[in-house]
């Protein structure tokens, strides 16, 4: 078995986003010491989530269960359980820090006073599954880390009552069950994997799943579905609520946890680092695609608050409508084209299959 | 013992014939009209590992949740999860995971992980919950040791502590079109990482070779073999640990090499003499896969 670290290290790695900095942070210094944007890669980050309900419209854009995807792809994989009280999720914590074992708590970002004026949570709609590394479980504390600091912080335990207990969960009719008083861990494989392979499956994954999402939520339909929704935002809702959703918008996809530019530069970075570290040159264009995505990400944002700051916000609103279509059009030729070479590299499309053609049927 | 799926007595007769993973997998792609074959369901769902050494391992060999959530995710579905420290704590996610599907499209069954207890082991199958009767609190769990009607949380306080659920959100092209749902292509990726999990996983194969180095004794070797008979299907069960499966889905997939084709078959019949009695042909069987798996990975190009 590979064998991690026993304790979180003194000096945290900082990074874009809470998860993958986690897992970079739990394999530092291992035999399967990774960066965060390889991480990022590996856990299938890249991805689209938006839905809207009730006059609000949730956007996302990462792909759901990073640290799975993560696991799934380098042959290991992530326990948790969720409590019914901060009492019994402390308890499993602080047995698993005294086995060596680094825990994480699942918990809402916003409802953790570290972030007060550092991030404008109160600017965008709940949306939970934050990961919080936990260093020590204290008598009315915890000793943590989080992704936008080096040393430990601390959080005493009535706010992290407040954050575990998942207060959204339930406002989103459509959302399953939160996780709340969750406590996971990462159970690594035990050996290195073959980095090149696992690279390239889960970017075949990850291209696959944004170009056949499982539904309107998600994926290139999802951005479809962001084009209809504010091309129709107009009649739908009044001027100071358009204004508070294109904000809490232009926040999620660039503030909070994406590095900026919707995740699609620490993407990018993933995919240069794969191709140099890992020999596979073939994604160095896709790198750079990306990196281009990203600020092309970074302007749209700028576009949705620059409306939310204008007297009449739906002023020049089709350029709002034009930027998500160009967006949608650049992200499904982007990943059509990385999807035909990852896949190509990997043998696995089906002309490249020994014998084409036959059923799988039973 | 009284909670338990099927109690020791019960489970000297248990017998099956297609890999427990198949079985509540089936029943959703059933509701959903997908054909696909037990053995490329298997490979989806990375379900044809290795068998623990220790005894205290959950259904592991099998995939455990990551079976559904792999098989899921490689279909193109969502896999929602919840795991939970009590029983009551899942009964109350998995309720209202059954309320949600119906109000998103219908409900459909939803995968566990059911404990079913015999011998000096304990076993964790692949199960299929269905028919939750919310005001009785009972719920239909279908495996393949059988079918029976439980109460809800005596189920999760059985199968503690691994107690939780994975359920499947189908795609709408699914759906919407399930004669031209192809899942080849998806299903031949899953294989790559299947090979590459057996390798270098947490259950690896490395994990029999370090055992086996320890010269393990006869009643050790006699348990594992036990185990591995239970989880096989006893009498009338696989005798090739699942290998061949793993060779009729490279064949249907056309994907793989010949020589990783022909050592399954290999260590398929070697784990068959396993399970016959033959204690050496265990390691042997071991050998051939490790060795195959090792040249696989050096072909596709390894970076260590």
């Amino acid at each position: 078995m590979i064998e991690l670290r026993t304790a979180w290290p003194d000096e945290y790695r900082r990074g874009s986003h809470c998860f993958s900095t986690m897992l970079s942070n739990i394999v530092a210094d291992s035999e399967m010491d990774l960066t965060e944007e390889l991480c990022y890669v590996l856990g299938c980050g890249l991805g689209l989530m938006f839905y809207s309900e009730d006059e609000r419209y949730l956007i996302n854009s990462r792909m759901h269960d990073l640290e799975h995807f993560f696991a799934r792809h380098v042959g290991g994989r992530i326990d948790y359980e969720s409590h019914d009280d901060l009492a019994g999720m402390l308890d499993r914590a602080d047995e698993w820090i005294n086995d060596g074992v680094l825990p994480f708590a699942y918990c809402e970002a916003r409802d953790l006073p570290g972030f007060e004026g550092v991030l404008p949570w109160r600017d965008v709609h709940p949306f939970g599954e934050h990961a919080l590394p936990i260093r020590a479980v204290r008598e009315d504390h915890i000793e943590a880390n989080d992704y936008l600091w080096r040393p430990p912080i601390i959080v005493n335990h009535e706010d992290l009552d407040r954050a575990a207990s998942m207060r959204s969960d339930g406002k989103v009719r459509m959302a399953s069950a939160a996780h709340k008083y969750a406590v996971g861990k990462f159970v690594p494989p035990r050996a290195v994997p073959n980095w090149r392979d696992a690279i390239l499956l889960a970017v075949a994954e990850n291209s696959h799943l944004l170009l056949n999402p499982v539904n309107n939520t998600q994926g290139q339909r999802a951005l479809k579905s962001l084009e209809r929704q504010l091309s129709s935002m107009p009649s739908v809702i009044d001027a100071e609520d358009a204004r508070g959703e294109l904000i809490s918008m232009a926040t999620t996809l660039e503030k909070i946890g994406t590095g900026g530019g919707a995740g699609r530069h620490v993407y990018g970075r993933g995919l240069k680092q794969a191709a140099e570290k890992f020999e596979i040159p073939e994604l160095l264009p896709f790198a750079q695609a990306y990196g281009k995505l990203g600020g092309q990400w970074r302007r749209f944002s700028r576009d949705l608050m620059t409306h939310a700051a204008t007297p009449d916000v739906f002023a020049d609103w089709q350029v709002l409508v034009l930027g998500a279509r160009a967006l949608r059009n650049a992200e499904v030729e982007t990943a059509t084209e990385m999807f035909a070479v990852v896949d190509s590299l990997l043998g696995t499309s089906a002309n490249d299959a020994v014998v084409v053609g036959r059923s799988i049927a039973r | 013992m009284s909670l338990s799926l099927l109690a020791q007595d019960e489970l000297v007769g248990w017998t099956f014939e297609a890999h427990p993973i198949t079985i509540p997998h089936r029943m959703l792609l059933d509701e959903l009209k997908l054909e696909i074959s037990d053995a490329v369901i298997a490979v989806m769902s990375s379900a044809v590992g290795y068998l623990s050494p220790d005894p205290n391992d959950r259904g592991l060999p099998l995939g455990g949740f990551d079976a559904a959530f792999d098989f899921y995710e490689s279909l193109g579905f969502n896999g929602e999860h919840f795991r939970g420290a009590t029983p009551e704590t899942v009964r109350r996610a998995l309720l209202r995971q059954d309320d949600l599907a119906a109000r998103r499209w219908r409900t459909l069954p939803i995968f566990s992980l059911g404990r079913y207890c015999g011998g000096s082991s304990d076993y964790w199958l692949p199960v299929g919950l269905s028919d939750f009767e919310h005001d009785s609190r009972t719920v239909q769990v279908t495996s393949a040791a059988g079918v029976k009607v439980v109460e809800i949380r005596e189920f999760f306080a059985e199968a503690s502590p691994t107690a939780g659920y994975i359920a499947a959100v189908p795609s709408v092209a699914a759906i919407m079109s399930p004669g031209r749902f192809d899942t080849a292509p998806a299903a031949r990726r899953a294989l790559r990482m299947l090979l590459g999990r057996m390798l270098s996983g947490y259950g690896s194969v490395d994990m029999l070779v370090e055992w086996l180095a320890g010269r393990p004794g006869i009643a050790e070797l006699s348990d594992y073999r036990a185990r591995l008979r239970q989880l096989s299907g006893g009498e009338r069960g696989n005798t090739t640990w699942y290998r061949d499966q793993i060779v009729a889905a490279m064949e249907q997939l056309s994907t793989g090499s010949e020589e990783m084709r022909d050592a399954f078959v290999t260590s398929g019949a070697l784990f068959g003499a396993f399970l016959a009695g033959e204690d050496s042909a265990l390691a042997a069987a071991v050998e051939v896969e490790r060795e195959a798996l090792v040249d696989f990975h050096g072909k596709v190009g390894a970076h260590r």
